[in-house]
C-alpha cells in the first residue's frame, strides 16, 4: 500500500474521531450551560460558570484529542511495523508529529459547533449559551 | 378632547390623590395631561407631604422638566401607540401638573375664624351676635392651622372665600399672580372651557373637615374664580363637574377629656357616620348640586362584613406607636398619616371613569341635565358572622366595549390592569427581597448579562423610594416591615388584624402579607415556579426574551411590563369561578 493511501486512511479516521469528540463535547457544554440558572444577585456568577464550563471543556477536548491521537497512532505504528512498508511507518510518524494540530482541530470543531448552536439559540432569544462570548 | 382637572381636598383627599398618582404611575392614564389642584388647610399634614413627595418622584421618573409644557390633545393621541390600549398603557406615562393651594392660617390675623372675620372691628357686639347665630363659640376660636376639624359649616365658608380672595389678590398684583398656583390652575380651567371643555373631578371625604368643606363649594368657587378672570365672560356649559361622595370608612380613638378641654374642637370619628348621612342627604336633594355636578360616585364602606379600621391599631402595629399613647388625638400636622384604603383607590378609579371617553363620552356630558349617581357593590364571601367582602379586578374599572384600537383578541381591560398592578408588585418585591431594595443592584445584575440600562442618579433615587412606598420598606425602628401603599390597601381591606388573602383581587396569600418583604413574589406568577430560585431564572429568562439590550428608565419599565404579561399573573378568584363551572 502506498504511503499516501495509508496516510489518507488514518487521516480520515482521525478526522471523524475528532469531529465526533468536538460535537459530543459541544453538546455536553451546551446542555450544561443551558441548565445553569441565571443568577439573580447584584454580582451574578452564572456567566462566569458558563465560561468556566465552555473553556474547561475546550481544554478537555484538546487534551482528550491529543492523548487519543498519541495512543491510537502510536499503537497503530507498533501494530503495523511488522508487515507494512517503511513508507507507511513514515506516514504514521508524520501524523504522530502533528498530533497537536489534530487536537487543535478537535477543539476548533467543538468551539465551532458550540458557537453555531449558541448563536442559533440567541436568535430564538435563549441567551444563556451565547453569554460565554461576551467578554465585558 | 376635554382637558382633565382633578381637585383634591383634605386628609382623605390627599390619600385619594396618592391613589390617583399611583394609577398614573401604573399606566392607567396613558399619555394624558392632568392638572391637579391640591387644597389643604394644614400645610404640615403628613398625608399631604406624602402626596407631594410621591409627585416629585413621579416627575423625576417620568422625565418631566419644569419648563416642559403639556402637550395638546392631538399630540397626546398621536403618542398612544397603535398597539396600545388607550385605557391602560406604559408606566409613568401621564403628564401631571400639580398646583397647591393652602390658605395661610398661620398668621396672627388669620389663625381663627374670629380674627379672620374681624368680629372685634366695628360694632363687635352685633358682629358677635351675628357670628353666634351660625357658629358656636369654640368653632369661632379654634386654631385653623390644623384644618377645619370636621366643622364643615365653617370650612365651606372659609374655603370659598380663600379661593376667591386668592384670585382677587392675583388679579391685583402681578408678582402675586406669578406665585399663585391656584391662579394658574383656574386659568387652565378657564382656557379649557373656552376650547373643547374641561372635566373637573373632585376627590375628598364627606365626613371630615377640609374635604367635606371644600367639595360642596368647589364648583361654585371655580366657576366664580373663572368669572373674575374673564369679567363674567365665560361659557360655563363647557366645565363638566364630577365628584366622589366618600362616606366614612375608618375610625380613631375619641379625644381624651384633657385634650378636649385644651383644644375644645377636635374631630371625633363617632360623628363620621352622622356627618356622612347628612352630606349624602344634601348631595342627593340639593337642587344646585344636582344642576352643577354631571356625575357623582357614591362610595361607602358599611354593613356586615365591611369592617372599619381603627387608624391607631395600624399605627401601633406597623408604625411603632406606643400602645398606651392614646391621650392625644391627631388634629393634623405630621401626626396625621392614616393607612390607605381600597375606597380611596376606588375614588381614584371613579376619576378615571369620569375622564375616559369610553365611560363618559364627550357627546353625553352636555346632555346630562341632572346629576347621575353611580355606585358599585361588592359581593360578600364566607358563612355566618365570618363574612368578608370580595373584590375582583373588574370591580375597579371595566368597560362595556373594548377600545377602538383594540382588536377582538386584545386582552381585556381588567387583565391589562392586573398585569400592570402586579407587574409593579412583583418588581418591587424582587428589588426588596433580592437586591436589598436598590435598583442599582438589579441594573448591575442585568449589566452582567449584557443588558445595559442607564438611569440618572435622580431616577435611581426616585425609583428606589417609589418602590418602597408602593410595596414595603424595612422599618427603621425594628426588624419589621412598614407596609407601602398597595400593602396598606390589602391590610385595611378586611381589618388590620386579619388578612383577606385571595379575596383581594385574587392575589395569592403571602405576596402582600404584612410580615413579608417580597420573598414570595413568585407565587403571583401564572406560570408557577416551585421555588424562588427557579422563579428567578424564569423571570430573567423571560425578561431577556423581550429582546432588550438596554436603554433608559422608560425602556426598563416597558420591558418589565412585557415580561409580566408574558409570564402571566395568577388570579385565584377567576380560577375558582372556572373550577365551579
Amino acid at each position: 500500500m502506498e504511503s499516501i493511501e495509508i496516510f489518507m486512511e488514518y487521516s480520515a479516521t482521525l478526522l471523524v474521531y475528532h469531529a465526533l469528540i468536538g460535537i459530543l463535547m459541544a453538546g455536553i457544554a451546551l446542555a450544561v450551560n443551558h441548565y445553569i440558572p441565571y443568577s439573580f444577585v447584584d454580582k451574578p456568577k452564572d456567566v462566569m460558570y458558563r465560561k468556566f464550563v465552555f473553556f474547561g471543556i475546550l481544554v478537555l477536548v484538546f487534551v482528550i484529542s491529543f492523548l487519543a491521537d498519541t495512543l491510537y497512532v502510536m499503537t497503530s505504528i507498533i501494530d503495523d511495523l511488522g508487515y507494512k512498508s517503511t513508507k507507511a511507518k513514515n506516514a504514521l510518524e508524520e501524523i504522530y508529529s502533528v498530533r497537536v494540530i489534530t487536537a487543535l482541530l478537535s477543539a476548533l470543531i467543538y468551539a465551532g459547533v458550540y458557537y453555531g448552536i449558541a448563536y442559533y439559540l440567541k436568535t430564538i432569544k435563549l441567551f444563556k449559551c451565547y453569554s460565554v462570548f461576551k467578554f465585558k | 378632547m376635554s382637558q382633565y382637572f382633578l381637585v383634591t381636598a383634605g386628609g382623605t383627599g390627599m390619600r385619594c390623590l396618592q391613589s390617583f398618582m399611583q394609577l398614573c404611575a401604573l399606566g392607567m392614564f396613558p399619555n394624558k395631561n392632568i392638572s391637579i389642584l391640591l387644597m389643604e388647610t394644614d400645610a404640615e399634614n403628613k398625608d399631604k407631604a406624602n402626596a407631594e413627595q410621591l409627585l416629585s418622584w413621579y416627575n423625576f421618573l417620568q422625565g418631566k422638566k419644569a419648563s416642559e409644557e403639556p402637550k395638546d390633545g392631538k399630540a397626546q393621541m398621536d403618542d398612544v401607540k397603535a398597539t396600545e390600549s388607550s385605557l391602560v398603557g406604559e408606566y409613568f406615562s401621564a403628564n401631571i401638573d400639580l398646583h397647591v393651594f393652602v390658605p395661610d392660617y398661620s398668621k396672627d390675623d388669620s389663625r381663627s375664624f374670629k380674627v379672620l372675620s374681624q368680629v372685634e372691628r366695628g360694632d363687635s357686639e352685633i358682629n358677635h351676635k351675628l357670628a353666634n347665630i351660625f357658629y358656636e363659640e369654640g368653632v369661632q376660636e379654634f386654631d385653623l392651622g390644623h384644618g377645619y376639624r370636621a366643622q364643615t359649616h365653617l370650612g365651606s365658608y372659609l374655603m370659598y372665600h380663600a379661593v376667591i380672595q386668592e384670585i382677587r389678590s392675583s388679579m391685583a398684583d402681578d408678582i402675586y399672580k406669578g406665585k399663585s398656583e391656584l391662579y394658574r390652575f383656574i386659568t387652565k380651567v378657564q382656557t379649557a372651557s373656552a376650547g373643547e371643555g374641561a372635566r373637573v373631578f373632585a376627590l375628598g371625604s364627606t365626613f371630615g373637615g377640609t374635604g367635606a368643606s371644600s367639595i360642596p363649594i368647589i364648583t361654585r368657587a371655580i366657576t366664580d374664580a373663572c368669572k373674575i378672570l374673564t369679567g363674567d365672560k365665560i361659557s360655563m356649559e363647557k366645565i363638566y363637574y364630577g365628584a366622589t361622595v366618600l362616606s366614612a370608612y375608618f375610625k380613631f380613638p375619641p379625644p381624651s377629656d384633657s385634650h378636649l378641654k385644651k383644644d375644645k374642637i377636635i374631630a371625633n370619628s363617632i360623628f363620621f357616620e352622622h356627618n356622612s348621612a347628612s352630606a349624602l342627604m344634601y348631595y342627593v336633594n340639593d337642587g344646585t348640586i344636582k344642576k352643577t355636578y354631571k356625575r357623582m360616585y357614591i362610595l361607602g364602606w358599611g354593613g356586615k362584613g365591611f369592617i372599619w379600621n381603627n387608624t391607631d391599631d395600624y399605627k401601633i402595629e406597623y408604625l411603632g406607636k406606643p400602645k398606651n399613647n392614646t391621650d392625644k388625638t391627631a388634629t393634623g400636622g405630621k401626626a396625621q398619616e392614616n393607612p390607605c384604603h381600597i375606597l380611596e383607590l376606588l375614588g381614584a378609579f371613579a376619576a378615571k371613569h369620569f375622564f375616559e371617553e369610553q365611560t363618559t363620552s364627550s357627546k353625553e356630558l352636555p346632555n346630562i341635565s341632572e346629576t347621575q349617581f353611580r355606585y358599585k357593590s361588592f359581593e360578600l364571601d364566607g358563612v355566618g358572622d365570618n363574612l368578608m367582602p370580595k373584590i375582583e379586578w373588574e370591580d375597579l374599572f371595566s368597560v362595556v366595549k373594548p377600545a377602538k384600537q383594540d382588536g377582538k383578541n386584545a386582552p381585556k381591560i381588567h387583565d391589562q390592569m392586573k398585569d400592570n398592578f402586579m407587574g409593579m408588585v412583583v418588581f418591587a418585591a424582587i428589588i426588596n427581597s433580592t437586591f436589598e431594595g436598590k435598583i442599582s443592584n438589579f441594573l448591575s445584575c442585568l449589566h452582567a448579562h449584557g443588558i445595559v440600562f442607564e438611569l440618572t442618579e435622580k431616577e435611581i433615587e426616585s425609583i428606589d423610594a417609589y418602590l418602597q412606598y408602593f410595596y414595603s420598606s424595612k422599618s427603621q425602628q425594628n426588624d419589621g416591615v412598614v407596609p407601602g401603599w398597595f400593602k396598606q390597601i390589602y391590610l385595611t381591606f378586611h381589618s388590620i388584624k386579619s388578612e383577606p388573602g385571595n379575596k383581594f383581587l385574587g392575589i395569592p396569600a403571602g405576596i402582600l402579607s404584612a410580615a413579608e418583604n417580597g420573598e414570595k413574589w413568585y407565587l403571583a406568577l401564572e406560570k408557577g415556579a416551585p421555588n424562588q430560585k427557579k422563579a428567578q431564572d424564569l423571570f430573567i429568562t423571560t425578561f431577556m426574551q423581550t429582546g432588550t439590550t438596554g436603554g433608559n428608565f422608560q425602556t426598563l419599565m416597558n420591558n418589565l411590563r412585557a415580561t409580566i404579561s408574558k409570564l402571566g399573573i395568577k388570579n385565584e378568584l377567576a380560577e375558582q369561578i372556572i373550577e365551579k363551572k
